[in-house]
């Protein structure tokens, strides 16, 4: 049995848990510590395959600003987040972009969408 | 120029209020934002963690402040971009410059809604050389997340407020080699998940009690020395290390905006740098209300949008009375282990929500705000840092005749 | 063939560019060359911007005719110049009973150095001028006053740029080749040639002169901090406050100085150091600075720093000497056609102006100098939206949308104003010129809201890629470039 603690990091509370599991990899036996049923979901999630939702911008041509901001629609696995990000900086758009608008329907073969949060108008003049 | 209520900032406070101010029925409601797009600081916190209070949901700040905006347009606010107010008297008058050029506005009631900003490398005298390359954790955000320019490859991060920890990420992200952050306290300014999720994510090692002692480059950042602190808070002598880099990213406070607070003469609390205000978040100033960071500062918006609301609701009340509620004042005081309290007085009979923070990390206290004797609110709490805020709302209020409200945190 | 003039001068300090303007006053081609990105990037841009009235340097000296000289004239030039300047007075307190004698002392120097408007003051009178000094007496000082020194030398070098001169910057001297009566000066590729080098590198000085084959000058970098203060404290204090000065310390003592724009400064320190460029803060020094402060004016210790800095004195006397270190302005003893300044350090830039003249009475033995008809001492400078009251204000933003925006809040500095200091005539466009001309990023929050904006501004108005856009000098970038 193995013993560590963790974190919650779900909201800003940040309780910290202490779990109880077989070994790297395997799903805690025991959680305690944790304020809400959402803090042992996220302690199994983030022993066995921990995931994080990116947020990143995208490149805007022509638009009243540089960039607009995005997100993943879902959590992403943690490993994914850097190359993730680096994939992003090859994209770019053309103005206007709305807020909920799909950049990428599907990030690196995840299934997940990257999605604008924000809106970027077209430049005047343009 | 005219409103019944006039929010300067349109960030999150200032639209909140605005929203507030209209279903509470005042007619007139303008917003005076000095950007060509409201929604403040949240524009620029492209991360998520937003809204899980209000809405349950996380939400980035774009999209949070998207929300706001929609609402006050839907409920008739209207919102004035390109325009800065430079002054404010006491009389609640303002002086703004703005696309319709330079002129006065008259407001029934005015409510602050201007934010924070952030402490400087002078406000915490940083010695050695002034090379380009230091950075404010907010103005790094913008560039990188607004600006689309790029700060730096090899970047050391200066105290561990949240915008701090947020970059700490998004340069990584971005393909800069984030080398440390460093902390002069034994403990993070930011929250317990953005250590988490920003640097221990990334592997980015974190320093308690280290600070630096010297930036070092002709032009650009070069070097940036770090020494380990005593229990006392000196440095060690030879705990020093040298480290090569070209960026510095200050993460070293936020104070609330209170330029305008202070030209109208309003008294301003030397614990929060905000107004000293009242139960109904008026200021000294009578029918100026003020809320969010321009209040003090917080660390979940969600309770900014919420302070904003009760602001705008105690500003119609004022608009409509025409003067502020009588009454003798109680002073409400910190006690011991207690940095500040909002609201700094109360009327009796009200029960406010009281917001504070605690000086330094503790755990399992208990809460007490006591009048007279009697226990107004209480709370246990497994933990407290100053990193959280902590709110209560007063279960009874203060007796008649009590000659203060005391908060104070006791073991258990 | 590189270009030739009649005199070049280097080193855009104020003494530089005080005599370059000068010259122009004559019908003769004048260049001035700056190592730095723009003028006053040394030790012109970093002292208390206090213009002396005289009494400190011993009667007689250089350094005292000309500092009297030039507090005579300094309101005058400024008006010309559109600087901002104050009469101010300044006090020399006697922080205790036994520094009471040195005002004796100093007051005697000055009357017999022609220092108009000396007075020692009893504890009372000081009082009623600045109620939060406490003192055993105190020298006043009438005719002493304050300028913006960074603002005076950029005026000085745009009036004489607008009377012919040339002025070259990122101009570092390399190599100065004698052809014939006449000098080639080189920087890196760059060259020209000029019939008389005037010698105002400040703390390059002997370094210059040795390029030109004149070993006989050497300068100890003396380093002076200061601290300034938030516009809050402001109302603490009105004129400029001095301690007595201490023999053996390498300066005036750390004093309080209000500025033009309304700071305070504290300083500066006096330190000896090796380095020519180190203008570096020290912790021990801004601790230190402040003790002193608050000896001076116990009510400070409410106030905030915003900021700090350091310049270097250019000394000829090492630490230690005993004697005085006088201004050196001569025709160089082994290089013909060579006038050499060095060892102007404070009061220099009270001094500036005579200096100039005098430069011009030296290269008057050399060679005839005709006067310029067309000479004009008048610099226009555009209206500034912070002091004016406001029906101005509103006449300024009907007529013009860029006076509808403020750009730096915490100096209420207009889109107009920044595009003026951007459009400069010595086409500085890094940010730190853009700061010195339109006071943006100099206040409470050191460009933590305007610095973004103007960048912004350089990108996509003036098509300055972010990879070139400096905060000062050649290689002060601020960005890598775009994100993505």
């Amino acid at each position: 049995m193995v013993e560590r603690e963790m974190r919650c990091i779900i909201c800003p509370l940040g309780c910290v848990m202490r779990l109880f599991f077989d070994g790297e990899g395997s799903a805690p036996l025991w959680a305690e510590g944790a304020e809400c049923a959402k803090g042992r979901e996220y302690a199994e999630r983030e022993l066995t395959d921990p995931r994080r939702t990116l947020t990143s911008t995208v490149k805007v041509r022509g638009g009243c600003f540089p960039l607009v901001s995005a997100r993943s629609s879902a959590p992403l696995p943690k490993h994914m987040l850097l190359p993730a990000a680096a994939l992003l900086r090859g994209v770019s758009l053309q103005a206007p972009v709305a807020a909920g608008q799909v950049i990428l329907p599907d990030i690196m073969g995840t299934g997940t969408a990257l999605v604008a949060t924000g809106t970027v108008e077209r430049a005047l003049g343009l | 120029m005219r409103a019944d209520i006039a929010v300067i900032g349109g960030g999150p406070a200032g639209l909140a209020a605005a929203a507030a101010a209209r279903a509470a029925g005042a007619e007139r409601v303008l917003v005076l934002e000095r950007e060509p797009l409201a929604g403040g600081i949240l524009n620029q916190c492209i991360h998520d963690g937003f809204g899980l209070v209000r809405f349950g949901e996380p939400l980035t700040g774009p999209e949070y402040a998207g929300r706001f905006l929609r609402a006050a347009e839907e409920r008739g606010v209207d919102i004035l971009t390109r325009t800065m107010v430079l002054e404010l008297t006491a009389e609640r008058r303002l002086w703004t410059l703005g696309p319709r050029g330079y002129e006065a506005a008259a407001a029934g009631a005015v409510i602050l809604a201007m934010g924070c900003r952030e402490r400087t490398r002078g406000a915490i005298q940083i010695p050695g050389a002034r090379p380009a390359g230091v950075f404010t954790a907010g103005v790094a955000q913008y560039y990188l997340n607004r600006q689309n320019m790029m700060i730096g490859r090899r970047v050391l991060i200066v105290g561990s407020g949240d915008v701090g920890l947020i970059m700490a990420r998004r340069l990584t992200l971005e393909g800069a080699r984030v080398l440390a952050v460093v902390e002069k306290l034994p403990y993070a300014g930011g929250l317990a998940r953005n250590v988490v999720q920003c640097l221990e994510d990334y592997d980015i090692p974190l320093f308690l009690r280290h600070t630096v002692t010297r930036i070092e480059g002709e032009q650009r950042v070069e070097r940036v020395t770090v020494a380990r602190l005593d229990e006392a808070g000196r440095a060690v002598p030879g705990a020093e290390r040298v480290w090569a880099c070209d960026t510095v990213v200050l993460s070293v406070g936020l104070i609330p905006e209170n330029e305008l607070a202070l030209q109208a003469g309003a008294e301003i609390s030397p614990l929060t740098g905000g107004a000293v205000v009242g139960d109904d978040l008026q200021t000294s100033i009578p029918g100026v209300f003020a809320c969010g960071n321009a209040l003090h500062v917080h660390d979940l918006v969600d309770y900014v949008s919420e302070e904003a609301e009760e602001a705008a609701r105690n500003a119609v009340a004022f608009i409509r009375a025409g003067r502020p509620a009588a009454g003798p004042l109680i002073p409400v005081r910190p006690a011991a282990g207690v940095r500040y309290v909002v609201p700094f007085f109360l009327r009796p009979g009200t029960r406010p929500l009281i917001s504070l923070r605690v000086a330094e990390p503790m755990s399992r206290r208990r809460i007490e705000v006591r009048a007279g004797g009697r226990v107004l609110a209480a709370r246990k709490f497994p933990r407290l840092t100053p990193a959280e805020m902590v709110r209560l709302t007063l279960r009874e209020a203060a007796p008649p005749g009590a000659e203060a409200v005391e908060v104070r945190i006791i073991d258990g | 063939m590189e270009k030739r003039f009649d005199v070049a001068v280097v080193g855009g300090g104020a003494v530089g560019c005080a005599i370059a303007r000068e010259l122009c006053r004559y019908e003769q081609s004048v260049v001035l060359l700056e190592k730095e990105s723009d003028v006053a990037r040394g030790t012109s841009g970093r002292n208390s911007g206090v213009v002396h009235a005289g009494f400190n340097n011993p009667p007689g000296s250089l350094a005292a005719r000309l500092c009297v000289e030039g507090c005579a004239g300094f309101a005058a030039v400024c008006r010309e110049l559109g600087v901002p300047y104050r009469r101010t007075g300044k006090l020399v307190a006697a922080l205790e009973a036994e520094d009471a004698p040195a005002l004796e002392r100093l007051l005697a120097q000055g009357r017999q150095g022609g220092v108009p408007e000396l007075e020692l003051w009893t504890p009372r009178q000081t009082r009623a001028r600045e109620p939060g000094i406490t003192s055993c007496g105190a020298l006043w000082s009438g005719s002493t006053g304050i300028t913006n020194p960074i603002l005076y030398t950029v005026a000085l070098a745009e009036n004489a740029q607008a009377n012919g001169a040339e002025i070259i910057l990122d101009f570092a001297v390399d190599t100065v080749v004698r052809a014939g009566d006449g000098f080639v000066l080189r920087a890196g590729e760059r060259a020209l040639g000029a019939d008389f080098v005037i010698n105002a590198a400040g703390l390059y000085a002997d370094r210059v002169a040795a390029l030109a084959g004149d070993e006989n000058y050497r300068i100890y970098p003396c380093r002076g901090e200061y601290l300034v203060l938030d516009k809050q404290a402001a109302a603490l204090l009105r004129t400029p406050v001095y301690p007595v000065p201490r023999p053996g310390v390498g300066g005036l003592g750390v004093h309080l100085t209000p500025t033009v724009d309304g700071n305070i400064l504290i300083g500066p320190s006096a330190e000896y150091i090796e380095s020519r460029a180190d203008t570096g803060t020290t912790a021990a020094v801004m601790e230190r600075l402040w003790a002193e402060a608050l000896r001076l004016l116990p009510a400070l210790a409410q106030s905030r720093v915003v900021t700090a800095y350091a310049g270097l004195r250019s000394k000829t006397v090492p630490a230690g000497a005993q004697n005085f270190g006088d201004f050196i302005a001569e025709h160089s003893r082994v290089t013909p056609n060579l006038i050499n300044l060095a060892g102007i350090e404070s009061p220099g830039l009270t001094a500036s102006v005579p200096l100039a003249r005098l430069v011009c009475r030296l290269l008057r033995e050399k060679k005839p100098l005709k006067p310029k008809a067309d000479f004009r001492p008048e610099r226009q400078r555009g209206e500034d939206f912070r002091s004016s009251p406001p029906e101005r204000r509103r006449a300024m933003a009907a007529a013009d949308p860029a006076a509808r925006e403020i750009v730096c809040r915490c100096e209420t500095v207009t889109r107009r104003e920044i595009l003026t200091a951007l459009d400069n005539p010595l086409g500085v466009r890094d940010l730190g010129g853009i700061k010195t001309r339109s006071r943006a990023m100099t206040g409470r929050c050191q460009g933590g809201y305007c610095q973004q904006r103007l960048a912004v501004m350089l990108r996509d108005e003036y098509g300055i890629r972010p990879a070139d856009i400096r905060l000062h000098g050649r290689d002060a970038w601020l960005f890598t470039g775009d994100v993505k």
